[in-house]
């Protein structure tokens, strides 16, 4: 369904992604982990045409170069870190821009189907009883929520997401990680996840990409990455001796 | 600074060509200013046409501008006062910000032209002299506010 073959891209004519390839299926959970600078955002951001690339990324057998935004956009979302809110949308107001893409050009506005699809992602978010609330008043957890639930009513094949996790407390990124589960289960729809968390890598990917210095140092299943030695030679730690140390601590 | 004196109804037919093709322009891209509010990555990752969109608004705005500048000479703070006013009372949608800043702008003009013809009658005041006047301790309340 979502094929990724040879891509290098960058920023000022640099590549920073050099030569990523894989491929996706409907219902899977790829996560990218690699350290500080190694290139997650950016290769998360070609992949959603954000930034030009090299290669040849295909969603449905069409290269996405040839896709115009709007179609892409019903195809491929990129969830971002949004750092500042400059006017303050309600939520709801914020869930129905997920819609854009699906109205029609001449007329833009929200049909019955639309509004329905939106109270419906409010919902399998939680957010209904805060749909009139303004989002420059929410917390972070309810702000992340408030942006998956936009990408939830957008209803892409492929759901990109970077960081979703950064700033929240555990509860809060473990009940994201949930919602997208779930609405990943429900709908067959695959996800892509920048994550630093290598516990929440190991419960919520089927694949791990391992990236180091905009290079694939590996590509395979969760288990098959995450028990190797590459971590160890990609983040230059000694993970297993770590990771034992806190379990004796925490037993204790 | 500017000034509506010595300025008729030809002067008006004259602008409002210029305010239709202006308004009914940006109008249209409303949905997409409400994207683009929370930056360019976000919003092209919504469909949005970016560049293009970004290429026309800059033309009917500085249509709507230069109308505006070209009739009555600069007149400072009504384009600060009024969309921060709108979106206190209407909402952040720019499809209803859009609108209601233009006749409440509009209307604080008249009421700016009246008192600047009227404060030292028989002399006339710019009427750029009045909206700096409202318009300054205005963003300086909005200043404070914030940083409290």
């Amino acid at each position: 369904m979502f094929n990724v073959n040879h891509i290098f891209c960058g920023y000022n004519n640099q590549d920073i992604i050099k030569d990523i390839s894989f491929d996706l299926e409907p219902g899977c959970n790829l996560s990218i982990i690699g350290p500080n600078g190694c290139g997650k955002s950016t290769l998360l951001k070609a992949l959603a045409h954000i930034i030009p690339y090299k290669g040849s990324i295909r969603i449905d057998n069409t290269e996405i170069k040839k896709m115009n935004r709007k179609t892409l956009a019903r195809n491929i979302a990129l969830m971002t870190q949004i750092n500042s809110i400059y006017f303050p949308y309600t939520v709801y107001e914020t869930v129905s821009l997920g819609r854009y893409c699906h109205m029609d050009s001449v007329l833009p506005r929200l049909s019955p189907l639309d509004k329905d699809i939106i109270y419906d992602s409010m919902e399998k978010v939680g957010l209904l009883s805060i749909r009139n609330a303004k989002i420059n008043q929410l917390s972070g957890g309810q702000l992340q929520r408030v942006f998956l639930a936009k990408i939830f009513a957008q209803d892409p094949k492929v759901i990109l997401l970077d960081e979703p996790t950064n700033h929240l407390d555990l509860r809060y990124q473990i009940e994201l990680l949930e919602y997208i589960n779930e609405w990943k289960k429900q709908k067959k729809r695959a996800t892509i996840t920048v994550l630093h968390d290598l516990n929440l890598v190991q419960e919520y990917a089927d694949k791990v990409i391992l990236l180091s210095n905009g290079k694939m140092h590996s590509y395979g299943s969760t288990k098959d990455i995450l028990i190797n030695d590459a971590l160890e030679e990609v983040y230059r730690i000694d993970i297993k001796k770590w990771m034992t140390k806190v379990l004796i601590k925490w037993e204790a | 600074m500017g000034s509506f004196s010595l300025r008729g109804w030809n002067y008006v037919k004259a602008a409002s060509i210029f305010f239709v093709i202006g308004i009914t322009g940006v109008m249209k891209y409303t949905n997409e200013m409400d994207l683009l509010s929370f930056g360019e990555d976000e919003a092209k990752s919504n469909g949005v046409e970016t560049e293009k969109v970004k290429k026309k608004l800059l033309i009917f705005s500085s249509i709507l501008t230069g109308s505006s500048v070209a009739l009555s000479g600069t007149i400072g703070f009504v384009d600060l006062i009024a969309p921060h006013v709108a979106r206190k009372f209407f909402g952040s949608k720019h499809i209803y910000v859009l609108p209601i800043s233009a006749v409440f702008g509009g209307a604080l003009m008249i009421f700016s032209d009246i008192i600047a013809r009227t404060i030292v009658s028989p002399s006339e005041l710019p009427v750029g002299a009045v909206t700096s006047l409202i318009g300054a301790p205005f963003f300086a309340y909005i200043y404070f506010k914030k940083s409290r």
